[in-house]
């Protein structure tokens, strides 16, 4: 289940590395910061900061990120429990019984449990992820081109899919980003999409459009809006709070466990991630706690699992990352921008060839939870203050800092301009409804679909169906690609039937 | 009626929006199949577009229907779908005017680097955006986007080594 040598060799670059140590306090300030200031996001984090990794080696640039991810995880509870305005969107259900806990007198004790369920919930995530990941990676090695395809497509449908707008604007926002991804000069040597624009041969920088998407279309849409609170008490917080909070969510190891469980599970599928294992883990908290009717009111477990679930997400979304290259959500995208940044391609043969360094990130990863625990502690001091953040100031700040980080990564003015651009777009796709994480997701995957695309082409002969219908891990994804679109396929038509018939009704009682 | 509140508030861009993107996906999937020299060149492209311009056909179609006058749109109460749609209904206008400067506002301080250098086109953008963005008081927002510009140059320049190109600093 695990390699001993490997996990020697990762201990070993670990430990030899100190530089990969350095980012990681750094990395989980910014995360905490980022998560903690309501409108803030952990994908705005980890995009603009994306290009300061260039200067480091790819294992300190990840720990770097993932800290941030890591951080930010814990950073969304904060302002959650402390003002019931969920700082991430996968902070939503902790706000559900946090706040009630801080309106109560109990921030203290909120915050604590919140941290350790963090930590524990990064911990197990991770744990349940060096567990798996080697047998993941053997059966991920028998996939071929046309499986690869059907993967890939899988991921961008689930993405395009599973989002909270229609099932045709995910698809067409999915499809854009696929098409972004054709601009430039095709591997087989044809310019494509590029105006003539010698700047575009490349196709376009995936990073600052990255950032662009993520960051300034969000930042854009902050613009005017103040979170306003009232709340002088909030700031005087007491260590034997925390500590009680602590030892409280210490004392329930099996909510904990389940909450953790359910995230790396929910976590592990493309489109699903952190906001909803932290929904569905409160829903089933709720569902098999004694006192149900506690929940909401300032119940601890109802708290407990919420965060847990959240943060142990993280280490299922990297075996989707690591072991097929598919990003599941906006911040594993950022992390598949990093790789491809370092000459990294995730993948099947991305954990056969280099077990070493994915071991030597899990228990980064792993160290980084418990230093967290810390790091975490010391912010909670601050948070009171920090959550009352001037967005008026951020969000200009934080742009300065994208278009300076998009010039660093191009050397030109490419990279500001992309930003501009695809920060406008996506400002728009918010506005009219499209998902934009499906445009990222599309931009990132769609030149592994090509690639497997033409792949399956060249390989079969010129006749694809007749290859595919021999080749059966092909035909069982495609089975389950459809087992899992088809029930939101169904919900889908369902409400709009419901809507028809309501329509129908109402029309005919009007005059 | 309850519809005409909605009808009113529904901005045009919802439609012209995936139509100008059914207008690109069809021109780049008819550029890249008439240059293309064999299959492999259109194999992803030509598909995978013809498939995002039925999406968004559909969806500008949703969206005309919800534009229609309240008398048509009863006649045609039966095909009407819900399409739990997340668009914004134009109640938010003067926060989207917010944005919609600020982006003319970023964009000119981006196209303004490359003559007055990252230092001085950062100051400006920074009191200028702070200045949007209601703080009235010109001191304050000096203050804020000399010291905030100065140490972010400094930072990219001196601990990261980017070669930013400055006027001042």
């Amino acid at each position: 289940m695990i390699s001993i040598e490997a996990l020697q060799s990762a201990v070993a670059m670990l430990t030899g590395n100190p530089v990969a140590w350095l980012v990681v306090p750094p990395g989980l300030i910014i995360g905490l910061f980022f998560g903690a200031i309501p409108g803030l996001s952990i994908s705005i984090a980890m995009a603009v900061f994306l290009p300061i990794t260039l200067y480091m080696d790819f294992l300190p640039a990840i720990l770097f990120l993932t800290a941030i991810f890591t951080g930010g995880g814990f950073g969304g509870a904060i302002p959650a429990i402390l003002l019931n305005i969920p700082g991430t969107s996968s902070s939503v259900a902790t706000a559900f019984d946090g706040y009630p806990m801080a309106r109560q007198g109990r921030h203290g004790e909120a915050l604590g449990i919140g941290l350790v369920s963090s930590v524990l919930g990064t911990l197990i995530g991770y744990m349940l992820l060096l567990l798996s990941v080697q047998t993941v990676a053997h059966w991920v090695l028998k996939l071929g081109p046309t499986e690869m395809l059907v993967v890939a497509i899988w991921g961008i449908m689930l993405i395009a899919i599973l989002n909270d707008s229609t099932i045709s604007k995910g698809i067409a926002a999915g499809i854009f980003g696929i098409l972004i991804s054709t601009i430039g000069y095709s591997d087989a040597g044809l310019m494509r999409g590029t105006f003539g624009s010698m700047y575009l041969l490349d196709g376009i920088p995936v990073i600052p459009a990255l950032i662009g998407f993520f960051a300034a279309s969000e930042l854009f849409n902050l613009v005017g809006k103040q979170y306003i609170v009232e709340d002088r008490e909030l700031r005087v917080v007491k260590f034997r709070n925390i500590v009680d909070g602590m030892r409280q969510a210490l004392s329930k190891p099996l909510e904990l466990a389940r909450g953790s469980v359910m995230g790396t599970v929910i976590g592990a599928i493309p489109g699903v991630g952190a906001s909803i294992a932290n929904l569905a883990a409160y829903a089933v908290a709720k569902q098999r706690s004694d006192n149900p009717e506690q929940f909401g009111k300032g119940a601890r477990s109802g708290l407990l699992a919420a965060e847990s679930a959240n943060s142990s997400s993280e280490g299922g979304s990297m075996i989707t990352l690591l072991a097929l290259g598919l990003p599941g959500g906006a911040g594993t995208a950022v992390l598949l921008g990093a790789f491809a940044m370092h000459n990294v391609t995730g993948g099947p043969r991305f954990i056969a060839e280099n077990t070493g360094l994915v071991y030597a990130l899990i228990l980064g990863n792993m160290a980084q939870a418990l230093l967290m625990l810390v790091v975490g502690c010391g912010f909670i001091f601050l948070a009171g203050y920090i959550v009352k953040l001037s967005l008026k100031h951020m969000i200009p700040l934080v742009l300065v800092l994208s278009v300076m980080g998009a010039y660093t990564i191009t050397g030109n003015m490419v990279g500001p301009i992309t930003i501009v651009v695809t920060g406008i777009i996506g400002w728009l796709m918010r506005r009219y409804g499209f998902p934009v994480a499906a445009t990222v997701v599309g931009m990132l995957v769609g030149g592994i679909a090509e690639g497997e695309l033409v792949r399956s082409l060249q390989l079969s002969g010129g006749n694809i169906i007749g290859f595919v219908a021999d080749r059966p891990i092909t035909l069982v994804l495609l089975a389950l690609m459809l087992l899992s679109i088809l029930p939101r396929l169904f919900s889908y038509l369902r409400k709009r039937r419901q809507a028809r018939t309501k329509r129908f009704n109402s029309t005919q009682e009007l005059p | 009626m309850p519809y005409n509140k909605s009808i009113k508030g529904i901005p045009a861009g919802r439609i012209l929006f995936p139509v100008i993107l059914i207008v690109i996906f069809i021109l780049y999937g008819v550029d890249i199949y008439t240059k293309a020299r064999n299959i492999t060149d259109w194999l992803l492209i030509v598909p995978v577009a013809a498939i995002g311009v039925v999406a968004l056909t559909f969806i500008a179609l949703g969206a005309l229907r919800d534009m229609l006058p309240p008398l048509k749109r009863q006649s045609h109460g039966a095909d009407r779908a819900d399409h739990e749609d997340p668009a914004p209904s134009g109640k938010d206008a003067p926060q989207a005017l917010l944005a919609v400067l600020f982006m003319v506002l970023l964009t000119v301080y981006v196209f303004s680097i490359p003559y007055i250098g990252f230092d001085v086109s950062t100051f400006l953008f920074l009191c200028l955006a702070l200045r949007l963005q209601g703080e009235n008081s010109w001191l304050k927002n000096i203050i804020f986007g000399f010291s905030s510009s100065i140490v972010v140059v400094m930072i990219f320049v001196n601990l990261l080594g980017v070669r930013l190109y400055t006027l001042v600093l």
